[in-house]
């Protein structure tokens, strides 16, 4: 069966700087990968190649077995990959409402989200509907971005920290949430620096060291001493 | 249904205005008064054409008073070689300016900021010096056209049938997904396109709908002044219209009349004083881009820091 994302020897970085070196992943149809690694190893160059904005030099990156390199960033979104990216990013000049139906998809092979789903799904965003994506506080703002990765209707969902800054409640239904696409097929890359809640989510682990995979393997393997020495993290919360 | 922000209903009244104005101007026997207003409008006008690409699309074009220019010269053309009416005249000089507004986002869009900046100028400076060099048509001191309108009320009503319509289109344009698409490119191109949207594709459509605007704007300046000169399209006026937008409200659906309204009172009431009224002018602009980023029409809705 075809894999819904496969890097092959994949190659990137800003200017003469070298980010990412023969990094090769593979993501089953539905399946969900943790994208690991301490600051500056890699990740969000990861997210923006695959996002179309950062060109990779060699390599190549496959989506439901089609190359991407030829296509223009604005392609990626029909195919169906959404990115909630790091920091947010929302459009600070639009307002929530606009926020969601300027992503609104003209076509998508995804499951597509309405914004009264949205609205459903975050509460606190619908009283918001009206206000400015300037006027938020961090937390809706982050609310936003995943609503506005949602209404593309993604058939791979890639979310750089977005869980970062949020209250233990609201993180909690950000998880919840995130293993229900899961449950609908839907395939997820996720960077966060919660590994318990990783562990719970995604069945397959790559930490990344200097633009290299240093481990991969099933999550159940990851054990503390490998975690606390890539990671600086302690494996077990 | 949101209730309408004090800026839109500030525009109201100033259109209902200008709407009532050639009845104030009869009753007193003012026909300058209209000449005036007329000229605030089409410059409105302008300036609304010159906001969908610098106010909503975060595009800063200093090249749009050659595109009016283009519009101006093509009425011209057409009412001097054919003697070809109105519409004839405001069908050419839109469907020229469209094409020249085209040809310069095409090149233009290739770059950001200040490189941006610099070419459409430099494009603009291109129109300008070819429109001096039209020895046909008078080269640099310009030429008189025939009247088309003999500054009647019918041309005063039809200029501010066109400017309602054009601020109407604005708020429309505005709330669509191609208005969304270019107000949030204005912001993070990175991000538009992750939304599955062609942002080069929606800057050049502006760009061109842009100069369309304009060239209508230009052929309704050779109905009012029956006259056109190269002076119209340099460098200064294409900045004179950024001023007119950034003073209003840069992307406001009011901001251009409001700033077209503020630079042509200034100007009015300066001039009287001073030939070189720019000197007071400056420092106005100056203050209101600080004081309030959002121009007037920010200024109005009390919003001066986003």
């Amino acid at each position: 069966m075809t894999p819904l994302l496969e890097l092959d020897r994949v190659s990137a970085g800003y200017g003469a700087a070298p980010v990412l070196t023969d990094l090769s992943l593979s993501l089953p149809a539905g399946g969900a990968m943790a994208l690991l690694g301490r600051n500056g190893m890699g990740k969000t160059t990861t997210v923006r190649a695959l996002a179309g904005q950062t060109p990779w030099r060699t390599g190549s990156i496959r989506f439901d077995g089609r190359e991407l390199a030829d296509l223009p960033p604005h392609r990626l979104a029909p195919l169906g990959i959404a990115v909630v990216p790091e920091g947010r990013r929302i459009f600070p000049t639009l307002t929530v409402r606009e926020n969601l139906t300027a992503f609104a998809p003209r076509r998508t092979k995804g499951p597509r989200w309405t914004p009264e789903q949205v609205w459903a799904l975050f509460p606190e965003l619908a009283a918001r509907a009206d206000a400015a994506g300037a006027h938020l506080s961090g937390g809706e703002q982050q609310m936003l971005a995943i609503g506005r990765a949602l209404v593309t209707g993604p058939r791979l969902l890639i979310l750089d920290e977005a869980t970062e800054g949020l209250a233990p409640p609201l993180r909690a239904r950000v998880w919840e949430l995130l293993a229900d696409l899961r449950a609908g097929g839907v395939g997820l890359v996720v960077i966060d620096t919660s590994l318990a809640e990783i562990r719970r989510l995604c069945p397959e682990v790559t930490i990344l060291v200097r633009g290299a995979a240093a481990w991969r393997g099933p999550v159940a393997d990851l054990d503390a001493a490998t975690a606390e020495r890539l990671l600086g993290l302690p494996g077990r919360p | 249904m949101t209730r309408p922000s004090p800026a839109v209903v500030a525009v109201t009244v100033l259109l209902m205005a200008l709407a009532a104005a050639p009845l104030l101007a009869a009753a007193t026997a003012q026909p300058f008064v209209l000449f005036l207003l007329t000229r605030l409008m089409i410059l409105a006008i302008a300036a609304t054409g010159l906001n969908l690409v610098l106010g909503i699309g975060g595009m800063p074009s200093f090249g749009h008073a050659a595109l009016v220019g283009v519009g101006a010269y093509a009425a011209a053309i057409v009412a001097l070689q054919t003697g070809g009416g109105a519409w004839t005249q405001t069908f050419w000089a839109v469907a020229a300016a469209t094409l020249a507004a085209f040809a310069m986002g095409a090149i233009s869009l290739r770059t950001r900021g200040i490189a941006f900046i610099l070419v459409t100028l430099a494009l603009g400076q291109m129109l300008f010096f070819f429109a001096a060099a039209l020895e046909p048509l008078g080269g640099d001191d310009g030429i008189n056209v025939p009247a088309t309108f003999a500054g009647d009320a019918g041309f005063y009503y039809a200029v501010f049938a066109l400017l309602a319509a054009a601020t109407a289109a604005t708020a429309w344009v505005r709330a669509t997904p191609f208005g969304m698409a270019l107000r949030g490119g204005a912001v993070n191109e990175d991000r538009i396109a992750a939304a599955g949207i062609d942002l080069p594709r929606v800057r050049l459509l502006a760009f061109a709908a842009s100069g369309a605007v304009c060239g209508l704007a230009g052929a309704l300046t050779t109905f009012h002044t029956a006259f056109v000169s190269p002076a119209a399209m340099g460098w200064s006026r294409s900045a004179e219209l950024v001023a007119m937008v950034l003073v209003g409200g840069a992307g406001a659906v009011a901001g251009p009349l409001f700033g077209t309204a503020a630079f042509v009172a200034l100007e009015e009431l300066l001039s009287g004083y001073t030939t070189r009224w720019h000197l007071v002018f400056g420092p106005v602009l100056v203050i209101v881009v600080l004081a309030a980023r959002g121009g007037i029409a920010g200024w109005i809705d009390g919003r001066t820091r986003d």
